[in-house]
């Protein structure tokens, strides 16, 4: 579990390259975003 | 009474078909105003719910209105988790709408035969980029996860910002339907392909027409229960300026009147707002259901009222226009020559023919000026 963790994730970069953030969404809507990644990959790993 | 039940109150007296205390200043922002008129970075300050609740606390406390002019909230985050190709932020920060083609002409029986089938499986796709059937379950898992988090970054603005500013929050909004054909337009065809399809394929323009009217009628029962006091369903319609009036009576005004009567049979109140100039159509809205909220941008105020007057509520017709380029006093003559002919009898809301986008659209001392005259000066008992 630790492994699939810290391949997948998420962080503020990897949210900024999926999302394909410019630079005007990165200071607020990344945060957001990388907030609901974090979610779902939260939720996701208790259902693996 | 406080001011926001009297405020309330005028709203609600129109919903039930009665004259209200006075004639309400009805407003709508659009959601880059408040931002621009407080100060902010529209293109970088868009996207935080405290910073737009800060522009619109900042801005409603200057700018009068009955109703409260906007809500908190920001679809940009939807938007970029569905991977939206159809509202795309410029530089500046102004969501721009493509005119982007997500069905093929030759599409059409696919559409007929299975409306949503073909929705999900073709039409998403090539609308939203991660509607892919790969990425579309994971896509609406984070939406729905979104949808939560807005709901807890928002909770209790719109009712702190009404309280604040006394403003009504009555008859909400609490949907909106698209007329049949415009749903063709904005998002199957283009609003330029569907029309060159009226002329090429009419059989299968009007098939698809009614597929979608059906859709569109289910969906209202999906609408919240119970029902709200003077509910509105809102519609914003698009392509009827644009197509002969030949076409319209063919291919856009019979749907739009079945959803139309289907919006007052399940007892909402439809709102619509007619974009561009509806004076050639003023005899077919005469057919609407009694007692829809109408509002205008180019229309002849003699021929709305005359018209519709007796049986809808009708609004705007004040030019925003007039804000930015004539003095308060100008203003306030330009007001009451439209409240002479909109006032008498009732079913009457101020307001302006669009709404404000940039802070320039408003000289705010000729806007208080006509409010005030508004809220002073129409008077029914």
């Amino acid at each position: 579990m630790s492994e699939i963790k810290s391949e997948a994730y998420p962080t503020r970069e990897s949210v900024i390259k999926i999302y394909n953030l410019d630079k005007n969404e990165q200071v607020y809507l990344a945060d957001y975003l990388l907030q609901i990644e974090r979610m779902a990959f939260e939720i996701q790993r208790r259902l693996v | 009474m406080g001011l926001k039940e009297f405020r309330e109150q005028l709203f609600l007296d129109m919903a039930e078909g009665k004259i209200p205390k006075r004639v309400p200043v009805y407003m709508s922002f659009e959601s880059s105003y408040p931002l621009l008129y407080a100060g902010y970075n529209l293109a970088v300050d868009q996207y935080n719910f405290d910073l737009v609740y800060d522009a619109l606390d900042k801005t409603i406390a200057d700018f009068i209105t009955d109703n409260l002019p906007a809500a908190v909230g920001t679809p940009a985050l939807l938007n970029k988790i569905y991977g939206s190709k159809k509202f795309i932020p410029s530089e500046t920060g102004f969501i721009q709408h493509p005119n982007i083609c997500s069905m093929k002409a030759e599409e059409y029986d696919e559409l007929i035969a299975d409306p949503y089938k073909f929705i999900i499986e073709k039409v998403s796709p090539r609308t939203y980029t991660n509607m892919s059937p790969e990425k579309r379950g994971m896509t609406l898992f984070k939406a729905q996860l979104a949808q939560q988090f807005i709901a807890l970054k928002t909770a209790g603005m719109t009712q702190r910002l009404a309280e604040k500013h006394q403003r009504s929050l009555a008859c909400p909004m609490v949907g909106s339907a698209t007329a049949p054909f415009d749903y063709i337009g904005d998002n199957l065809r283009s609003f330029t392909a569907c029309l060159s399809d009226i002329k090429r394929y009419p059989a299968k323009v009007l098939e698809a027409v009614d597929v979608i009217t059906e859709i569109q009628i289910r969906n209202l029962d999906q609408l919240p229960k119970p029902i709200p006091k003077g509910a509105k369903v809102f519609s914003a319609l698009h392509m009827p300026t644009f197509m002969s009036t030949k076409d319209f009576e063919k291919f856009w005004w019979p749907s739009y009147l079945k959803l139309s009567n289907a919006i007052a049979e399940r007892g909402y109140t439809h709102l619509m707002f007619c974009e561009d100039d509806w004076n050639r159509f003023a005899d077919h809205l005469q057919d609407l259901p009694k007692g829809c909220l109408i509002c205008f941008e180019y229309m002849d105020p003699k021929l709305a009222k005359g018209k519709l007057g007796k049986d809808h509520i009708l609004a705007g017709f004040f030019p925003l226009n007039s804000f930015a380029t004539k003095s308060p006093a100008e203003c306030v003559d330009e007001a009451k020559a439209i409240l002479d002919i909109m006032a008498p009898g009732g079913n009457y809301m101020f307001r302006t023919d669009k709404a404000p986008i940039l802070k320039s659209d408003i000289n705010m001392e000729a806007y208080r000026a006509v409010a005030e005259y508004v809220m002073n000066n129409t008077y029914y008992y």
